[in-house]
């Protein structure tokens, strides 16, 4: 991928560009919104990092000039401000994500992925198939290598989730926005506690696990 | 309260008006006692002129005129003189009498009727002078008429002089009061919306020669200003500590994920390093929560409410907890009744309220023990545990900043839990209530509706 990278913290800022070479993509990182704009303006990306708070052009304004000028190249604000509204000003603005720092690397590349890879999978399918798993939307049920596997409605809305983004990481904060819409950060490990519920089912009977960790980022669903 | 109505009948608690009736009152007692005493006064004198001239009169009388010269006298008198105005009178002793009207003595009591229908006597009454003379006895009688007329005078007067006084007073104290409570009461709505957060609330500029009114609301705005301003600064500098601390904080997480990737995974070094990361963490939710209660305390207005189903955050909630509290040896519990239980909120705050509330009770409740999540019509919003409880004496101190009971001084968490749950609720307009749940802690929102019993 091809990602635009707008921050003026250079710890922050060459730590992520490595990570991300690291991982396969091209960063051009720069560290004012106005060159950014002529940037983002004069060469294709596949999806842009942007700072709120930069010099020259704030991370705002510079998003809602690329929209006004029909630039519709995905969006993820970092911001150092965490407040209520921030977020929704960041969402109207034409951002497309929102991730306040400190953040782990984990978390902002899993959320490049889903952002440069939107949508996801087509909704109108009635089965999901990966691996051995089946899944069936209409009648609500699973199974693995031939067995039926029985679970709750939520374990069956994560392992969809799961499914339906196979290969890609899906952080603990990206589950709880999608499955259960909530935007806060439980101090409890609800999120894991659900997940190791769901692969006692669905992995420990079998010899072979389709939910994997990913270390220091979320879970995803190898098939 | 209602525009447009008079306010002077329905509020007798004005101060204006009230002044208004008290220096009324005070006037008309002192113009009644100074026309009182005048009358009094004048009546005495009055009096004593008629007395004066009564024995005047009766001087004139040779008392040793024989009955008949007496009779003759009498008789040309009475003759000339009005018996409305002046009375004469002579009883001879042989019985007969002369003069301008009869005298009848009753039980030794005089009594004084007309002689002659069409010379009637004065209803005002007379003074008598009766003097036994040689042949008789002759009574005079001069007539109270004058001290009635005087004191009608002075009735018509005070009726003159004091009922236009008090109907115009009154008008104008009503007219007056009517215009200082209408200010006043600009003032007091002014006061409410800024004591309820709307710190850009003013009343209208007072003009530059300002009476006191003008000068309280010149005060009120000067106040109303320098609080906005302090707050305006204040949420600045929030928002630049927030900001000044998450950068340093960014850094440390970046160094110490580098870090992370140069240690061998699952190595001491590579465990500390996670560890301090962590801490990290637990820093940002520090700061996190106390810029979401200044921001919710701050803002409130600002912040997006609809209507929604109570039913709908309890279950979310309860759903995404069971599992984690569970594992924790506890037991969750989850009730809600059949209808819709609506308020208007905002659902990210309302479910993170609940949340902290379940965390809460994870946290200070020993292993074991059941927590209960219950949705009630109210509408209410309720979480119930068996653990320890909070000591009566502490319940309102939990909810301070901070504040965590000796007890749990070495539990995880901030202390800023209960204090999140504490703004959210007044955000909502709900009462935060901690009972004791015999045994345990029940933390009750009351929000406001229909059966709450409080507006």
């Amino acid at each position: 991928m091809r990602v635009l990278f707008v921050e003026d913290d250079r710890t922050t800022g060459e730590f992520v560009a490595r990570g991300l070479s690291e991982e396969g993509h091209v960063v051009d990182r720069l560290e004012d919104g106005r060159d950014a704009l002529a940037q983002a303006m004069a060469a294709p990306y596949d999806v842009m990092i942007v700072d709120r708070m930069l010099p020259g052009l704030d991370g705002l304004s510079l998003v809602k000039a690329l929209r006004a000028a029909h630039c519709r190249v995905p969006a993820l604000f970092l911001t150092s401000l965490g407040g209520l509204e921030d977020r929704i000003d960041g969402l109207r603005a034409g951002g497309d994500d929102y991730l306040v720092k400190p953040f782990a690397f984990g978390e902002l590349s899993a959320r490049l992925d889903a952002l440069a890879r939107r949508p996801p999978l087509q909704e109108n399918e009635t089965v999901l198939k990966a691996a051995d798993v089946e899944m069936d939307l209409v009648r609500r049920t699973v199974t693995r290598a031939g067995r039926k596997v029985d679970l709750l409605p939520r374990e069956f809305a994560i392992l969809e989730h799961l499914m339906r983004r196979k290969g890609r990481v899906q952080t603990r904060t990206m589950l709880l926005e999608n499955v259960w819409g909530i935007t806060f950060d439980p101090m409890t490990n609800v999120v894991e506690t659900h997940i190791s519920r769901l692969r006692a089912k669905i992995d420990k009977p079998f010899d072979r696990e389709v939910i994997v960790t990913v270390r220091g980022a979320g879970y995803k669903f190898e098939g | 309260m209602p525009r447009g109505t008079a306010p002077v009948f329905r509020r007798p608690a004005s101060t204006p008006l009230r002044q208004a009736l008290i220096l009324l009152v005070l006037f008309s007692v002192i113009e009644v006692a100074t026309l009182g005493v005048a009358f009094v006064k004048m009546r005495a004198d009055l009096g004593r002129e008629i007395a004066v001239g009564l024995e005047r009169e009766m001087a004139g009388f040779d008392l040793s005129a024989t009955p008949r010269a007496m009779s003759a006298i009498v008789a040309a008198r009475a003759r000339a003189s009005d018996p409305a105005r002046s009375v004469i009178v002579f009883l001879s002793d042989d019985g007969s009498q002369t003069g301008n009207a009869v005298a009848e003595f009753d039980a030794e009591t005089l009594r004084l009727v007309p002689g002659d229908p069409s010379r009637p006597l004065s209803e005002a009454g007379y003074l008598r002078r009766i003097e036994r003379l040689s042949g008789g006895v002759l009574v005079l009688g001069a007539s109270l008429e004058p001290v009635r007329d005087l004191r009608e005078t002075f009735f018509s007067l005070v009726l003159l002089s004091l009922v236009p006084t008090i109907l115009l007073s009154l008008a104008i104290a009503g007219m007056v009061a009517r215009r200082t409570a209408r200010r006043v009461d600009a003032v007091e709505r002014v006061l409410s919306r800024l004591s309820a957060g709307d710190l850009s609330a003013r009343l209208p500029d007072p003009g530059p020669a300002p009476d006191d009114l003008g000068r309280i609301a010149a005060g009120v705005n000067r106040m109303a200003a320098r609080q906005e301003a302090a707050t305006g600064a204040l949420r600045q500098v929030t928002s630049d500590i927030a900001h000044d601390l998450r950068t340093p904080l960014q850094r440390i997480s970046v160094l110490l994920q580098d870090l992370g990737h140069h240690l061998a995974p699952g190595s001491p070094e590579a465990d500390l390093a996670d560890r301090a990361q962590a801490e990290a963490g637990n820093a940002v939710s520090v700061f996190q929560a106390m810029l979401a209660i200044a921001q919710i305390e701050g803002k409130g207005r600002s912040i997006a409410m609809e209507p929604l189903d109570l039913r709908e955050i309890g279950r979310r909630v309860f759903e995404l907890y069971q599992p984690a509290v569970e594992d924790a040896g506890d037991t969750l519990d989850y009730a809600e009744p059949d209808a819709a239980v609506t308020v208007r909120g905002n659902g990210d705050l309302l479910s993170q309220a609940l949340a902290n509330l379940v965390e809460n009770a994870m946290r200070h409740t020993p292993s074991g023990s059941s927590i209960r999540v219950a949705v009630e019509p109210g509408p209410r919003l309720r979480v119930t545990d068996n653990g320890p409880g909070i000591p009566e004496a502490e319940r309102g101190k939990v909810l301070e900043r901070l504040y965590r009971l000796e007890r749990s001084r070495t539990t995880p968490g901030h202390g800023l839990g209960l204090s999140l749950v504490a703004a959210i609720a007044d955000l909502h307009g709900a009462r935060l209530v901690l009972d004791d749940a015999g045994p345990g802690l029940s933390v009750t929102l009351h929000f406001p509706g229909a059966d709450d019993g409080r507006p």
